[in-house]
């Protein structure tokens, strides 16, 4: 008879797992606790033994996708056996944790009256729900001892009433076309997660964006002058962050979060700064960002900067930033229209400081101008609030001596 | 540092043992390696909680062990289940164990091995404990406490030391110096050139033995029982061995050694030693060693079944597993889950 095994818990709160490569194939005969998968979790790739022997009838996943624990991994049974079996009868089932015959009541917290405990969900499939605006109590589970499953979740969230736009139901799709010829590449988790973001932002931030340029000659020249002193180096982005958090003080509706009706300002500034790795783009946050002196920051951004290069950050350090610093000079920027990072309400764009020919005191000289582009939510700020702010800026940039102090 | 049989199988000294008890020994270390591979299985597949693997030091562990009288105390840690399984401890209560179920962790009476401590270096002054007891009540029993090289950095293995040394205990401290406390290597432990010198600071005999080497390890044990059961005190000894699997099963030990290392300690496997020396004397062919190991396999199998059929504990029992007769917090605390249950089935 078939035997189900499911993804089981293999660390300390593993919610899912990615399938690098399978070791077999269907149709192959495998032993007791030989190794069938690897899969890759938040520590390690990890190879998985079986814990039946007999012929793998059906793989749960293909390579590259991500699957919950508790979701079906491989089945296994007689040779000439197919799966799913014709009768629907109740596999045998090792890996997941034992349904108990009485789940402790929790007590409800208030309101509505209902008991949150009565919901059986893994931790990503409440999340799915809360992404896909799907309310678990109304979802009837498919899974052991009532468990609601990813798949549910889906199916809920496709026979949900239009009412409006979820908040992060997939884009309207066009209708279904011949899929394009060609090599087809899963995306990273970082991908998915820039991805989910992106989205995100880009429906519910309606966007300005406002350009201008600085004369950054001695904003560089103080740079110098300092790793000159301190005989270590000092990100730029070190000292953008030092000349924005005083302008931030000044207008701190550029921190404010949208929430419901209501604006909330944070107690502290933690401000984020963008870093390029080679899987993509990442927020590196700073927290009590106002109470660092500029070494310490610049070390700490440093510190930060190759942690997310070496992805070894905890999830904290990215993210909950208030405003975010993105300098993309080193790769040689311009000016950009930024997006605003969901939950933030401003983010900022430092571009290459280029020579360019200025007029000044009607002559004409060559400064270093640095681009600045400042995007941001239109709802919490007005047009001409956002040109006080890059004005203000602008002065700090100028003259560093008025944020250093 | 003493040495019987070389990683190649060559004898460098007298064998403390016949072949027979030679041969026991050889299934006893086959049947360890294998309950630890199941074990590692068992995790990956979501039926054990995080296991801590010990292969590489069956020798330290089956040797040392092997040296003991039957009643003798033996107080070890997470990585000693083949020393303890030695000793007396049944299979299946060390898989339950590590499943989470407290009933793992109370053995049979007769057993005188305390369940495994988690805390690292705690349990050295309850085996300093158990063996003064036992020499304040007459009897000979001695008792042995296994550790690792990280433990002798912690408070307790000093605590546990200078009292055995002061009052002439009869406690054999047994280290396994397998390289590594979690991710970091003995040289960054400690100052001291060995573990085993610290013993002199605590006026007792240290030794330095090759912890692959079954025979030798074996030899200064039983030597360390003698001096404690003959009232002469306790004995240091630092077993030089290798984990060859991560910390546990949680950890990804390439983070922090590279493989090199690894490989050269696979080519002193405590079981391939003595495979040579049976092989050498005509007590090894590979159908043998096909049936040991099948034979091993399955008492491994069947200590897997026991303990997953065992009936799941009852949301009360955890309260039952430590105190004669538990102390009022516990009673309260008890008395709360009872009404708590008893308003969730209302």
């Amino acid at each position: 008879m078939a035997q189900t095994f499911r993804l089981p818990d293999i660390g300390e709160g593993l919610t899912e797992a990615e399938v690098v490569r399978w070791l077999v194939g269907v149709g192959d005969r495998v032993e007791v606790d030989q190794p069938v998968v690897e899969v890759e979790t938040d520590k390690a790739v990890v190879e998985i033994p079986c814990p039946y022997a007999g012929v793998v009838l059906h793989l749960g996943a293909a390579e590259g996708e991500t699957i919950s624990v508790g979701e079906v991994l491989v089945v296994v049974g007689e040779e000439g056996e197919t799966w799913p079996p014709d009768e629907a009868e109740a596999p045998p089932v090792v890996g997941t944790l034992p349904s108990t015959s009485q789940t402790l009541p929790t007590r409800t917290s208030g309101g509505d009256g209902r008991a949150a405990g009565r919901v059986k969900a893994l931790p990503v499939v409440r999340r799915l729900a809360r992404e896909l605006g799907v309310d678990l109590a109304e979802v009837e589970g498919s899974g052991p001892g009532g468990r609601i499953t990813r798949e549910d979740v889906l199916a809920a969230a496709e026979t949900k009433p239009a009412e409006e736009p979820a908040e992060a139901a997939p884009l309207d799709v066009e209708p279904a076309r011949e899929p394009i010829a060609g090599r087809r590449v899963r995306m990273s988790n970082l991908r998915r997660v820039i991805a989910r973001n992106m989205v995100r932002s880009w429906r519910e931030i309606p966007h300005v964006t406002t350009f201008d340029e600085v004369d950054a000659t001695r904003l560089l020249e103080a740079r110098r002058a300092l790793q000159r002193r301190h005989g270590e180096p000092i990100p730029l982005d070190a000292l953008l962050v030092k000349a924005v958090l005083p302008v931030l003080d000044e207008f701190p509706d550029f921190e404010a979060v949208v929430d419901g009706d209501d604006l909330v300002y944070p107690d502290t500034h933690r401000i984020g700064v963008a870093v390029d790795t080679p899987e993509g783009l990442m927020v590196v946050v700073v927290p009590e960002t106002g109470r660092l002196p500029l070494l310490d920051l610049a070390r700490r951004i440093t510190q930060l900067a190759e942690g997310a290069r070496n992805r070894t950050l905890d999830p904290d350090q990215l993210t909950g930033q208030t405003f975010t610093v993105s300098n993309i000079g080193a790769l040689g920027g311009g000016h950009g229209t930024p997006i605003v990072p969901p939950g933030t309400t401003a983010i900022l764009s430092v571009g290459r400081a280029n020579p360019k020919p200025i007029a000044r005191d009607a002559k004409i000289e060559i400064a270093p101008m640095m681009p600045l582009s400042l995007s941001y939510d239109h709802r919490v700020i007005d047009g001409g609030q956002g040109r006080r702010f890059i004005a203000r800026l602008i002065e700090n940039l100028e003259e560093p001596a008025l944020f250093l102090v | 540092m003493r040495q019987l049989l070389t990683p190649s199988g060559d004898l460098v000294g007298e064998a403390p043992f016949g072949l027979d008890l030679c041969v026991r020994l050889y299934r006893a270390m086959v049947v360890a390696r294998s309950y630890d591979r199941k074990c590692v299985a068992l995790q990956k597949q979501g039926r054990l909680a995080t296991y801590a693997p010990f292969e590489g030091q069956e020798a330290a562990q089956i040797g040392s062990a092997a040296a003991l009288e039957p009643d003798d105390w033996m107080v070890a840690t997470y990585r000693d289940a083949a020393a303890m399984w030695a000793q007396g401890y049944p299979m299946e209560l060390l898989v339950a164990g590590r499943t989470g179920d407290e009933r793992g962790g109370s053995p049979p009476d007769h057993v005188n091995v305390l369940p495994p401590s988690i805390t690292v270096g705690g349990h050295m002054v309850h085996a300093v404990g158990l063996a003064w007891a036992e020499r304040l009540q007459g009897s000979s029993r001695i008792a042995i406490t296994y550790f690792g090289d990280g433990a002798t950095s912690e408070g307790d293995f000093h605590e546990a030391l200078n009292f055995a040394g002061v009052y002439g205990v009869g406690c054999v401290f047994f280290c396994q110096n397998n390289g590594w406390a979690i991710s970091m290597p003995r040289s960054a432990q400690t100052a001291s050139e060995t573990i085993a010198q610290k013993a002199i600071a605590y006026g007792m005999p240290g030794v330095q033995v090759d912890g692959n080497d079954l025979f030798a390890v074996y030899e200064v044990t039983r030597q360390a029982v003698e001096r404690a059961r003959a009232g002469e005190g306790p004995t240091l000894i630092e077993a030089v061995t290798y984990r060859l699997g991560p910390h546990t099963t949680s950890d990804d030990p390439g983070r922090y050694r590279d493989a090199g290392e690894v490989e050269e300690w696979r080519r002193r496997d405590p079981l391939e030693r003595v495979r040579i020396f049976l092989s050498e004397r005509g007590r090894w062919d590979p159908e043998w060693q096909a049936e040991v190991e099948e034979k091993a396999a399955r008492e491994v199998e069947r200590a897997v079944e026991l303990a997953e059929s065992l009936p799941p504990p009852a949301p009360g029992d955890v309260f039952g597993g430590m105190f004669e007769s538990p102390p009022r917090h516990l009673r309260e605390q008890q008395a709360t889950l009872e009404l708590y249950r008893a308003a969730g089935e209302g």
